[in-house]
C-alpha cells in the first residue's frame, strides 16, 4: 500500500511520522478469533439443533448452554479489571497497560453482564412465569451490572492520564470489594424466604446427558475466548485512541508545518 | 492521624452548626421521601408497617447523597480544598474526620427518621439495641463510601449525577442488611439480626479502612 | 415455548455479533485516524466492512492508496475535526474519539488545526 502520489508531495516537507508496523499477536489474535467464533457457532449450532430436548424443561435447556457461560465471562472480565487495577496501584507493577486492560475488560464485561441478565430473564419467563425474580445469583448480577456501569462512567471522567488511571483502579477496587459482600447478603436475604427452589443451572450440569455436557463445556470454553478476543480489541483500540490524544497535536503540527513549508 | 479527624470533624460540624443546612435541607428532604412512600404506598397501614424499615433505610441512603455533596460543597469555596492538602493534615485523618460528620449528621437525621416512620407508618419501635446497632455500623459503612465517592465526584460538573450513580450500587448490602436488622428488631425477633449486623460491621470496616488508605492520592487528584 | 430460545439466541449472539463487528470498526477507524494512509492494520488491509458502526470512509471502501483521508486532530480526544471537504459522518458508535468520517484526500494532508467544519485546505484536492 503506497503513501500516496509521490509527485504532489513537495520536497523536504514532512509528512508523517514511521507507520508503525503491524499490531504485535495480530497473528495469534486472528487464530484466537477464528476458534472463538468456531467455538461459539458450534455452540449455538449443538444448543439448537444437535442436542436432546431436557425431560423437564424442555427446549428451554438451549438456553443452558449460553447463560452460565455468559455469567461466568460477565465475573471473569470483572474479575480481571479488578486484578488489573490492583496491579496499576501497586507502585511496582504500575504501568499504562493495566489501566488499559481494565477499562477494555470492564467495557466487554459489561456487554456480558447485559447479556447474562436478559438471557436469564428470557428463560425464568416460562419457567417461573415472570420476567424477573429476585433469585440470588440474578440479583447479584443485576448490581454487577450497575456496579460496571459506574465504574466506566468513572473512567469517562476527563482528566490527566495518571490521574484518570489511578481514580478508576480505586472505583474498581471499591466494586470488587463489595461483590462478595453483595453475593453473601443477598444468598441470606433470599434463604429466609424460602424461596421455591432455584433451579440452579450449573449443579444440574451433573445431570445431564453427554452431549448436553460437552455442549455446555464448549459454550464456557469458546465465550471465554470470545471474551479474551473482544478484550483484546477493545485494549488496542484504547492504545490507538492514547496514541491519538498524545501524538494527534504532533502529527497535526507537522502536517500544519508541511503544509506551510508547501507554499 | 485522629488529631487531625478530630480537627477535620470539628470543624464540618461547627460549619453545620452555623449554617444549619442538614438540618434545613436534608432533613426535610427526607421527611418529604417518607411522606413520598406514603403516597406511594397507600394510605393502608398493613402495607407501610411492614415496609417501614425497608423505607426507612432507603430514605437514609437518598439523605446520604445530600449530605455528601454538602460536606464537599463546603470545600469548593474559596480553594478551601487545596488548603485541606496543603494544610498538611494527614490524608487519612481528613477522610475520617469528613466520615465521621457524615455520620454524624446522619446519626441525627436517623433518629427524626425513626420518630417519622413510628408516626407515619405505624412502626412499633421494639427491639431498640438492634435499631440503634444497626444504625450505627450501617451509617459508618454508608459514610465511609460517601466520602470517598464524594471526593472523587466533588471537582466535576457531572458530580450531581456521578455520586448516586457510583454510591448507591455500592452501599444496596447495607440496605439490605440493616433493612432486615430491622425487620427482625420490629418483628420482636432481635435475635435472629445477627448475621446482618455482622454484614453491617464487615462493610463499615472494610470501607473505612479502604478510605483511610486510599483518600490521600484521591484528595491529591482534584 | 420454542420462540423463546430462538429469541434468546438472537438477542445474544446478535448483540455480541454487533458489538464485535462495532468495536473492528471503531478500531479501523482509529487506527486510520492515527497512522493516516499507511496503517492498514490487521484487521481488515484498509478496507472497512460494510457493517461497520464505526466512523468508516464512505461506502465504497477506501483503499490504501492515499485515499483515506485520516488527518488526526489536534484536539484530543474529544475533538471531532474534520478533514477535508466531503467528510462523511456516521456517528461513532458511542465513543467521543471517532471523527466525522474520512474524506479522501491526496497527500499532502492539510488537517486544519482542531476546527469543526470541513474546509477545503487550500491546494487539497478531494
Amino acid at each position: 500500500m503506497s503513501a500516496g502520489p509521490v509527485s504532489s508531495r513537495p520536497v523536504g516537507a514532512q509528512t508523517r511520522p514511521l507507520p508503525l508496523p503491524r499490531p504485535p499477536l495480530s497473528g495469534a489474535l486472528g487464530a484466537l478469533g477464528f476458534l472463538a467464533l468456531a467455538g461459539v457457532v458450534a455452540t449455538a449450532w449443538l444448543g439448537l439443533f444437535v442436542t436432546p430436548p431436557d425431560e423437564f424443561m424442555g427446549n428451554l435447556v438451549r438456553l443452558l448452554y449460553v447463560h452460565p457461560p455468559m455469567a461466568w465471562v460477565a465475573f471473569l472480565a470483572f474479575g480481571v479489571a479488578s486484578l488489573a487495577s490492583l496491579l496499576y496501584l501497586w507502585p511496582r507493577t504500575r504501568t499504562e497497560h493495566f489501566d488499559r486492560l481494565a477499562g477494555a475488560s470492564a467495557e466487554v464485561g459489561v456487554v456480558f453482564t447485559g447479556l447474562t441478565l436478559v438471557s436469564g430473564s428470557i428463560w425464568g419467563r416460562p419457567t417461573w412465569g415472570a420476567w424477573w425474580v429476585w433469585d440470588p445469583l440474578l440479583t447479584t448480577t443485576a448490581l454487577l451490572f450497575v456496579l460496571y456501569l459506574g465504574y466506566l462512567a468513572l473512567r469517562r471522567v476527563p482528566g490527566d492520564f495518571e490521574v484518570r488511571a489511578r481514580r478508576s483502579a480505586i472505583g474498581a477496587l471499591i466494586a470488587f470489594v463489595d461483590v462478595p459482600i453483595v453475593y453473601f447478603s443477598v444468598v441470606w436475604w433470599r434463604s429466609l424466604h424460602q424461596a421455591p427452589t432455584v433451579l440452579n443451572p450449573t449443579t444440574r450440569k451433573t445431570y445431564v446427558h453427554g452431549s448436553m455436557a460437552w455442549t455446555l463445556l464448549l459454550g464456557f470454553v469458546s465465550f471465554t475466548l470470545l471474551y479474551a478476543w473482544l478484550t483484546a480489541h477493545r485494549y488496542r483500540l484504547a492504545k490507538l485512541q492514547d496514541l491519538e490524544d498524545t501524538e494527534g497535536l504532533d502529527l497535526a503540527l507537522r502536517e500544519r508545518r508541511a503544509e506551510g513549508d508547501a507554499r | 492521624m485522629l488529631r487531625d479527624a478530630a480537627l477535620v470533624a470539628g470543624k464540618d460540624l461547627r460549619i453545620e452548626m452555623r449554617s444549619r443546612v442538614a438540618l434545613n435541607q436534608v432533613r426535610p428532604f427526607a421527611i418529604a421521601v417518607l411522606l413520598l412512600f406514603g403516597l406511594a404506598l397507600g394510605p393502608d397501614r398493613a402495607v407501610l408497617a411492614p415496609a417501614s424499615a425497608g423505607l426507612f433505610w432507603v430514605a437514609v441512603l437518598l439523605s446520604t447523597i445530600l449530605a455528601v455533596q454538602r460536606s464537599y460543597a463546603i470545600e469548593s469555596a474559596d480553594a478551601a480544598r487545596d488548603g485541606l492538602r496543603l494544610s498538611g493534615l494527614d490524608p487519612a485523618g481528613i477522610f475520617l474526620g469528613k466520615a465521621g460528620a457524615i455520620a454524624a449528621q446522619l446519626l441525627v437525621l436517623e433518629a427524626g427518621l425513626t420518630v417519622g416512620v413510628a408516626l407515619l407508618y405505624g412502626a412499633h419501635l421494639n427491639g431498640a439495641l438492634v435499631l440503634i446497632a444497626s444504625c450505627a455500623a450501617g451509617t459508618l459503612g454508608l459514610a465511609a463510601v460517601g466520602t470517598l465517592y464524594g471526593v472523587v465526584a466533588s471537582g466535576l460538573r457531572t458530580r450531581e449525577t456521578l455520586l448516586p450513580l457510583l454510591f448507591l450500587p455500592v452501599v444496596a448490602p447495607v440496605l439490605l442488611a440493616a433493612t432486615k436488622a430491622w425487620n427482625e428488631a420490629l418483628a420482636g425477633t432481635p435475635g435472629r439480626a445477627g448475621s446482618w449486623l455482622e454484614i453491617l460491621a464487615v462493610f463499615a470496616v472494610l470501607y473505612m479502612s479502604i478510605g483511610t488508605v486510599a483518600f490521600g492520592s484521591l484528595l491529591e487528584d482534584g | 415455548m420454542n420462540g423463546y430460545v430462538e429469541a434468546g439466541y438472537l438477542v445474544i449472539f446478535g448483540s455480541l455479533g454487533t458489538y464485535g463487528v462495532a468495536l473492528l470498526g471503531r478500531e479501523r477507524a482509529a487506527r486510520r485516524r492515527v497512522l493516516g494512509p499507511a496503517g492498514a492494520g490487521s484487521t481488515g488491509a484498509g478496507s472497512t466492512s460494510a457493517g461497520s458502526t464505526g466512523a468508516g470512509s464512505t461506502g465504497a471502501g477506501s483503499t490504501g492508496a492515499g485515499s483515506t483521508g485520516a488527518g488526526t486532530t489536534g484536539a484530543g480526544s474529544t475533538g471531532a475535526g474534520s478533514t477535508g471537504a466531503g467528510a462523511v459522518s456516521s456517528a461513532g458508535s458511542g465513543e467521543s474519539t471517532t471523527q466525522a468520517g474520512d474524506a479522501p484526500t491526496t497527500k499532502p494532508q492539510h488537517a486544519p488545526l482542531a476546527t469543526e467544519e470541513p474546509e477545503p485546505a487550500p491546494g487539497a484536492m478531494s
